[in-house]
């Protein structure tokens, strides 16, 4: 009898939906990767659905299928496959749910797509307002003149 | 729309940590949050070869000793490392973080700008770093004559004593003790690593009796004033030696170990000439990997055989066939 029941939680499935409704049923160990949805299974033991309201179904299965799969060979490989914009969300869901794997694959991705890109180019594609006054501005890039130098072509 | 800027800052400046110093000294413009994120920094990272850059041919051909002429070559070294001392220095005049826990430096070994590097240990010590690892590279031999190796001064420690210093590593430079030779500063140090250095024996000794917590020490390729340190500690549990020596006259002499003393020793590597005149108070040692040139009487290895804890022998004699011994 006691066999049976620990068959039956190492198998048991949970059912995540994302923002926009789409629902994943993985396995118990598989949503335990995610930090968050841990701490919802720790806080009450029987729900069977978990709402994850930043993430959109697209990129929940993304995520599902990176802890399926992850190794090092994967890792390598998985970033290629993304543009800049669906990097940022993959992070920001990796970040929510609080996957430390995921969120250093990600994080390395993005720092070698800025490689040698003009300040311009980085502001476009992260989506950053430029709150320094021209003077600062004027005053840093002539502090780091050489910083600046030999930028790659937007 | 959703974007990185929702991230919060210790994500952000994780990503920075993995730029070069150009590329994150460029993020400084961003916006105002990208410039303070710096200060999130807690390892510094400093190589040579990444601060001047792949897209600066010119500064490259001068790090690299290209078949340039002799003089030439030793002159665009020069230029590297005043450019590369001035942009670190820049870095660090502008980083407003409060604690570091860890600093590596990777430069030529040139006492010309010792005054401020000196300065960057002390702003690593200020702000408790935990290791210091100084990989310094030689000059070449070409240009050994015009330059003297850097120093590094335990006397910089003096001032904060360095209690939060546990991780230390140097290669190729000068080692000078505090001027005060019974205080050693740096009371909480488990590990020490000092390669292809030159030093007082002494030294060691004094940090062997003053850093109670010390449990792994490595003496590569040293060179000492006169005799090799006899190794006493309480606390050390690894010791590595391999290849120290003696000058005298011109000729570097091989010095062998003589003396351990350790009662927590359970690991000892030695490279050396001979290990004839060893003698041993190490009871938990499990773990023995020797190569020397020569041996007199190969029996007095049998010493080894009384240890109680022993569990791997490997010993490489030159001069005879090897043996190695598993028990």
């Amino acid at each position: 009898m006691a066999e049976e029941k620990s068959q039956a939680s190492s198998s048991k499935m949970l059912t995540l939906k994302a923002s926009d409704g789409v629902l994943f049923e993985v396995e118990l160990n598989i949503a335990k990767e995610m930090k968050t949805v841990q701490a919802y299974i720790d806080d009450c033991e029987d729900i069977e659905t978990i709402p994850i309201p930043n993430v959109l179904g697209k990129h929940l299965a993304i995520v599902i299928e990176y802890i399926k799969k992850t190794n090092e060979e994967y890792d390598a490989e998985f970033e290629k496959q993304w543009n800049m914009d669906d990097l940022q969300l993959l992070l920001l869901a990796a970040n929510y749910l609080n996957i430390s794997g995921l969120q250093e694959c990600l994080c390395k991705a993005i720092a070698k797509r800025i490689e040698n890109k003009s300040p311009e180019y980085v502001r476009k594609v992260f989506n950053i307002e430029n709150d320094h006054s021209p003077e600062e501005e004027a005053k840093l890039r002539k502090e780091y003149k050489w910083a600046f130098e030999g930028v790659d072509k937007d | 729309m959703d974007c990185i800027s929702e991230l919060p800052d210790e994500i952000l400046s994780y990503i920075q940590t993995m730029l070069s110093i150009k590329d994150l000294l460029k993020t400084s413009v961003l916006s105002k949050r990208w410039r303070n994120l710096w200060a999130l920094r807690r390892d510094l990272h400093f190589d040579i070869f990444h601060v001047l850059g792949s897209s600066e041919e010119e500064l490259l051909q001068t790090v690299i000793p290209t078949s340039s002429s002799t003089i030439e070559r030793c002159v665009r070294l020069d230029i590297g490392m005043s450019e590369f001392v001035k942009r670190v220095d820049q870095f660090l005049n502008n980083f407003q973080g409060t604690k570091i826990n860890s600093f590596f430096a990777s430069f030529y070994s040139y006492d010309k700008h010792s005054n401020i590097i000196d300065q960057w240990i002390s702003f690593a010590i200020a702000r408790g770093v935990e290791t210091i690892n100084l990989l310094l590279l030689p000059m070449p031999e070409t240009c050994a004559t015009r330059y003297k190796q850097y120093k590094f001064a335990f006397d910089l420690f003096s001032e904060t004593n360095a209690s939060t210093l546990k991780h230390l590593h140097l290669e190729h430079c000068l080692v000078c003790h505090p001027t005060n030779r019974d205080y050693i500063p740096f009371q909480n140090l488990r590990f020490l690593s000092l390669e292809r250095t030159k030093l007082d024996e002494m030294f060691i000794e004094s940090v062997l009796s003053n850093c109670r917590w010390l449990e792994e020490l490595h003496l590569v390729l040293c060179e000492f004033r006169s005799s090799m340190p006899k190794i006493v500690s309480s606390s050390l549990i690894h010791l590595k030696v391999a290849g120290c020596y003696v000058v005298s006259g011109y000729v570097q002499m091989q010095i062998e170990l003589s003396s351990i003393d350790c009662l927590k020793l359970t690991s000892l590597e030695y490279h050396g000439y001979s290990l004839d005149t060893l003698k041993i108070n190490t009871p938990l040692l499990k773990s023995i990997r020797c190569t020397v040139f020569y041996c007199e009487d190969p029996n007095q290895y049998g010493l080894f055989a009384t240890l109680p804890q022993l569990e791997i022998m490997q010993l490489d004699i030159y001069s005879m066939v090897s043996h190695k011994v598993f028990d």
